[in-house]
């Protein structure tokens, strides 16, 4: 074989491989899509074909169990779950990255070891610090928006500023010193010139939380009780259970579960992939 | 480790606080002009301003909840004095000893076979998801047409959720009807005659494959990033050298990238610790007992505190795993230290 | 590793200090512990949401905050249709919330533990003991004379509404769960079996399964008999009847220890899951939920099937309705007893009982509201809806007027038997489930070597397990 010739042979290799990782990786979702398309008496025989997909069951979840309801509590808790989020992480992170303060190193450790705890371990405890807060204050927090957003604000925080300050250790310093030789204070320095440049960062780190806080299940199911805040995981399940096994409603609702966060997904990946080459390397 | 090229460090490890400690502080020489003017009050007000909201939060989310789940398992907390919390009446270390060594206690019973799975589960998740996204980001390092669309699509399952990967797969693994097992006996032939996965010693792998599924595109990313940064000279270097591939790899591409493997390490061996949402969702619709081979710690250590009512026991076994962990980070710090400098 | 130690010394000695506070029965640390969370009586407010207020709303009318499982396919506009005239009648707002099964337990154990929870509440019968001991749910006693008290109800059902040993009622019966044998009448015809004595007793019942299993129905063969295995919330409810058949029973006389793992319970045991070693199931249905081997029955998998009652009204219903009238067990299908053990015959009694949260804002209230829902028409629109027995004794004619496959169900409501009434069942079960799980792995061939000593070595443990968790 001449060199040229297998060099050709390896190249269609590596394509097919290619070509082979791609639909594993794709498959289970395009499962899932297919099943939504099915009657619950198929799913159950594993008769699935998609000679006449049922449209319908994306018009009956809906009905069936109150999703809209679910939905917009997802979207509203993760939405400003990760706006919070994201700007403590980036002050914090900013902080980290560029001072040298007392007290730096314990804080950065404290942010790694925030990773280090069970979540089950807090779980009854914040519950009844809420309920504290309820008496003492007249405040409710249990079962409330809020509540749930201080949480998931507190939980995706510690990692968002690792990934942050990952962020700005790769952006040179002479940049901000330019903005301080012609005057601009520390925080003007940060705030026009290094914030700006670190867009890509932002909306990957975003991102990130955005996904942690519509994948949260364990505190959802124990901090919400009215159907008024509780979240897609909780509501996703009334599909099947004792009295009914609405399998074709499910995969259904997975698929518009999953369709809000493939499209921020898609319409963020271009910075979140630049974003992740930037910082993602430096930590 | 070279010089010239930007190496990667963790965010959350500090620097070292002098710069004798081993790295000269900042980059290049530029070290100097970063704002350290030491002790002045002025910028580090504005770093403590900055700290100070992600402080707060962390402190009343995470520092004292767990405080207070550290003194709850020195109390008998069960279902009878649950309404009294921290002034349930306060037993010592008895949590501790019973969890540990009392063949009656009935947390006890189902730790062992939890931790146990949870080893199997967490190296063998890890490894996979290490191994499957170095294999695919090597593959993907490449110019080809279609690459940006390739690399979008392989990143789809990381943004499933997790629930919903639970249901689903629970939905595949089905002995008679699952297609997993279709493919496997009916179309490839590769076994005999079609297994269960969700009973029996199988259900280790029904958990295992969708969290590796799940998780391996994030680190296919990072580790596809890493390699980006890895300057092309260096291997046309080593190749008039008359270094082979493999020897490439060994000695050029796992080097550099070693910080970023160092990283995704630590993070997918405690995510894999701490698992809980797939598990749930494949079997909570049933008893909510994965069965001798999927029950994993965290699900045990939950089901026992929720279901037994017996919180002091669970308070017990979680602070121990959190130890656990805590040893498992440190002998990590102590192999990868090398690699957490920033240079 | 200098600074790791550091802070590890630094978390101790904070532990140390909040485990000090602990000990002298002060709340732990400076202010951040609930210090007032527990014992203090006076009841919060109940509307946990910050828009709707339990104060009479500016419309004057009161809000009642209600919690049910899934009972029926829509369960929560089902729930208000049915509670319309009640609204209409006493001027106020019912908030449904639905939780499912599998949450269920930790939220309303949570709701209990902090008063933060509903007016009513609905409770799995299993569950009345363990909630009422911590002291959450509001006696009833006082009042049952106005719904016709014990009288009214079945003997098993009332045997739920309080704890054993303690005379004091805290729940009412709401509506019935209990077993019989589905069976497809052609199969039996087509096998020439009698179901008058197939189901007489555990001989002529396997001897039966044996003739009629293969029988092929349209050209398909049919299983024998079918059920659920180890993923199933039921686990336990299905292998109870027949240890109780075989004379075992869950618990010891005095209630102090597991009876479990004794000879009777073994027979047991051993015959249901001998019905599995002996070819008389399809192994695929024993990774499945009792939802999911409802579908196989329905599809004729299989020509036997224990369940509740709900499928009657399932067989009724069109598949736009979720029913399944469409399916070949509909129109083939009978409903026969379970068959008698050695020891007796019994069946698995469960349900759904109602219950007033003590820390209710409303109870007057609540209470017609539970009164309401244990009326007879509200009783029988809603057993109608969930496929379920009525509780009230009474509506028996009327059931069964309406469709005779409720016959056997109302048979079985008076050979049902409910577990031991104790504070701690509801772990008890949790660990029954756990371990006899295991033995549906050791059935499945799947682990392990299925044999008496084996299955027996499983039910020790379980035993061990559930008499530790009675001795905490």
């Amino acid at each position: 074989m001449t060199p040229q010739a297998w060099k050709r042979v390896h190249n269609a290799l590596l394509t097919l491989l290619t070509a082979l990782v791609v639909v594993a990786t794709l498959f289970p979702i395009a499962w899932m899509v297919l099943s939504s398309l099915q009657s619950t008496a198929d799913l159950q025989l594993g008769q699935i074909s998609l000679a006449n997909p049922r449209w319908e069951n994306y018009r009956q979840m809906w009905a069936n169990v109150r999703f809209g309801v679910y939905l917009r509590n997802s979207l509203i808790i993760s939405g400003i779950t990760t706006l919070t989020a994201c700007a403590f992480a980036t002050l914090a992170g900013y902080a980290l990255a560029r001072f040298r303060f007392r007290g730096a190193d314990l804080f950065s450790m404290a942010v790694l070891s925030t990773q280090m705890i069970p979540g089950i371990m807090f779980l009854l405890p914040i519950y009844f610090i809420f309920l504290w807060i309820r008496q003492t204050f007249g405040l409710p927090m249990v079962n409330t928006y809020w509540g749930m957003i201080l949480i998931y604000t507190a939980f995706f925080t510690p990692m968002s500023i690792w990934i942050m300050r990952g962020f700005f250790a790769a952006i040179p310093h002479e940049l901000e010193e330019a903005a301080l030789i012609d005057g601009a204070t520390l925080f003007g320095a940060f705030w026009r010139v290094i914030l700006p440049l670190s867009a890509p960062g932002l909306i990957a780190t975003g991102v990130y939380i955005f996904l942690n806080a519509w994948d949260e299940l364990l505190f959802a199911w124990v901090m919400t009780s009215t159907a008024e805040v509780a979240t897609i995981p909780i509501g996703i399940r009334l599909y099947i259970g004792q009295f009914q096994n609405r399998y074709d409603l499910l995969m259904a609702a997975a698929t518009v579960t999953t369709i809000p966060v493939v499209v921020t997904f898609l319409l963020t990946q271009r910075w979140f992939i630049s974003g992740m080459t930037a910082g993602s390397v430096k930590g | 480790m070279s010089t010239s090229v930007p190496s990667p460090h963790p965010a959350g490890r500090a620097r070292p606080a002098l710069p004798s400690a081993g790295a000269p502080a900042g980059r290049g020489p530029a070290g100097d002009a970063r704002h350290r003017r030491a002790g002045s009050w002025r910028n580090n007000r504005l770093a403590y301003a900055m700290v100070a909201p992600a402080f707060l939060f962390m402190l009343m989310v995470h520092l004292v909840p767990m405080l207070q789940g550290i003194a709850m398992s020195f109390l008998q907390l069960n279902q009878f004095t649950l309404r009294r919390f921290l002034r349930a009446p306060f037993v010592g270390l008895a949590n501790y000893r019973s969890v540990l060594f009392d063949p009656e206690n009935p947390v006890r019973a189902g730790l062992a076979i939890a931790a146990r799975n949870t080893a199997i589960f967490s190296a063998v998740v890890t490894l996979l998801v290490l191994a499957t996204g170095l294999g695919v980001a090597l593959l993907m390092n490449r110019n080809f047409r279609g690459r940006a669309l390739v690399r979008t699509l392989m990143l789809l399952p990381w943004v499933v959720p997790s629930y919903v990967v639970g249901i689903l797969w629970s939905f595949m693994w089905h002995r008679d009807t699952g297609i997993i097992n279709r493919i496997l006996v009916d179309w490839l032939h590769l076994l005999p005659e079609k297994p269960f996965w969700l009973m029996g010693p199988n259900t280790i792998w029904a958990i295992i494959l969708p969290t590796v599924w799940r998780s391996w595109p994030y680190v296919f990313i990072v580790f596809l990033a890493a390699l980006q940064t890895i300057p092309g000279e260096l291997y046309e270097a080593a190749a008039i050298d008359g270094a082979g591939p493999w020897r490439r790899f060994r000695h050029i591409t796992l080097p550099l990238l070693r910080p970023a493997i160092a990283i995704q390490l630590l993070f997918q061996i405690i995510q894999s610790v701490y698992a809980f949402n797939i598990v749930v969702m494949m079997f909570g619709n049933g008893s909510g007992y994965a069965g001798e081979w999927g029950d994993l710690l965290m699900i045990a250590i939950q089901r026992q505190s929720f279901q037994s009512w017996l919180f002091g026991y669970g308070a017990a076994a979680s602070v121990l795993l959190m130890l656990a962990m805590m040893g498992v980070v440190a002998l990590w710090y102590r192999i990868f230290r090398q690699e957490l400098i920033i240079r | 590793m200098a600074k790791w130690s550091r802070t590890l010394g630094l978390l101790l000695s904070l532990v140390m200090l909040v485990a000090g506070c602990g000990s002298s029965g002060q709340p732990a640390g400076g202010g951040d512990g609930p210090s007032g969370s527990g014992d203090q009586q006076s009841p919060p407010a109940a509307g946990t949401q910050p828009q709707a207020p339990a104060t009479p709303a500016p419309s004057g009318r009161t809000t009642l905050q209600m919690w049910i499982m899934p009972n029926t396919t829509q369960s929560e506009q089902d729930m208000l249709q049915l509670l319309q005239p009640f609204m209409a009648q006493h001027n106020v707002d019912v908030q449904v919330t639905v939780i499912d099964w599998s949450s269920a337990w930790t939220r309303i154990t949570a709701a209990a533990t902090s008063g933060e929870g509903p007016d009513v509440l609905q409770l799995g019968t299993t569950w009345v003991p363990a909630i009422a001991a911590m002291g959450a749910l509001e006696p009833l006693s006082g009042k049952v004379a106005e719904i016709g008290g014990a009288d009214a109800f079945y003997p098993a059902s009332w045997n739920t509404v309080s704890i054993a040993g303690d005379p004091e009622v805290y729940a009412v019966p709401w509506f019935i769960d209990v077993r019989a044998a589905y069976y497809r009448t052609d199969v039996f015809q087509k096998a020439g079996v009698d179901p008058q004595t197939a189901f007489r007793d555990w001989e002529s019942f396997k001897a039966a399964l044996h003739q009629i299993n293969g029988t092929e129905i349209e050209g398909r063969p049919v299983a024998a008999i079918g059920f659920p295995g180890k993923n199933d919330w039921n686990v336990t409810h299905n292998i109870m009847p027949w240890v109780w058949g075989a004379g075992g029973s869950e618990l010891s006389a005095d209630l102090r220890s597991s009876a479990i793992n004794s000879e009777e319970a073994l027979d047991g045991v051993m015959f249901y899951t001998g019905l599995v070693r002996e070819g008389l199931v399809p192994p695929g249905v024993l990774e499945k939920n009792t939802s999911d081997a409802e579908m196989a029955f329905h599809t004729g998998e299989f020509a036997v099937f224990f369940n509740g009652p709900w499928m009657v009204s399932q067989y009724t219903r069109p598949e736009s309705e979720n029913g399944h009238a469409d399916k070949i067990a509909a129109q083939n299908y009978g409903v026969a007893p379970i068959p008698e053990g050695p020891r007796g015959r019994y069946t698995f009694f469960g349900g759904s009982n109602l219950a007033i949260f003590n820390a209710s804002r409303h109870k007057e209230l609540s209470w017609e509201l539970v009164k309401f829902l244990v009326g007879k028409e509200a009783q029988m629109a809603y057993g109608e809806m969930a496929g379920m027995l009525p509780a009230l004794k009474a509506l028996e004619p009327d059931m069964v007027a309406l469709n005779a496959n409720f016959a056997p169900f109302y048979e079985a409501a008076r050979y049902g038997r409910s577990y031991a009434s104790i504070p701690q069942w509801g772990p008890v079960e949790t660990v029954y489930t756990k371990h006899l799980s295991t033995i549906w792995d050791l059935t499945a061939g799947v682990s392990g070597t299925y044999s008496r000593e084996a299955v027996k070595q499983v039910l020790d443990e379980a035993a061990r397990e559930a008499t530790s968790l009675l001795n905490q």
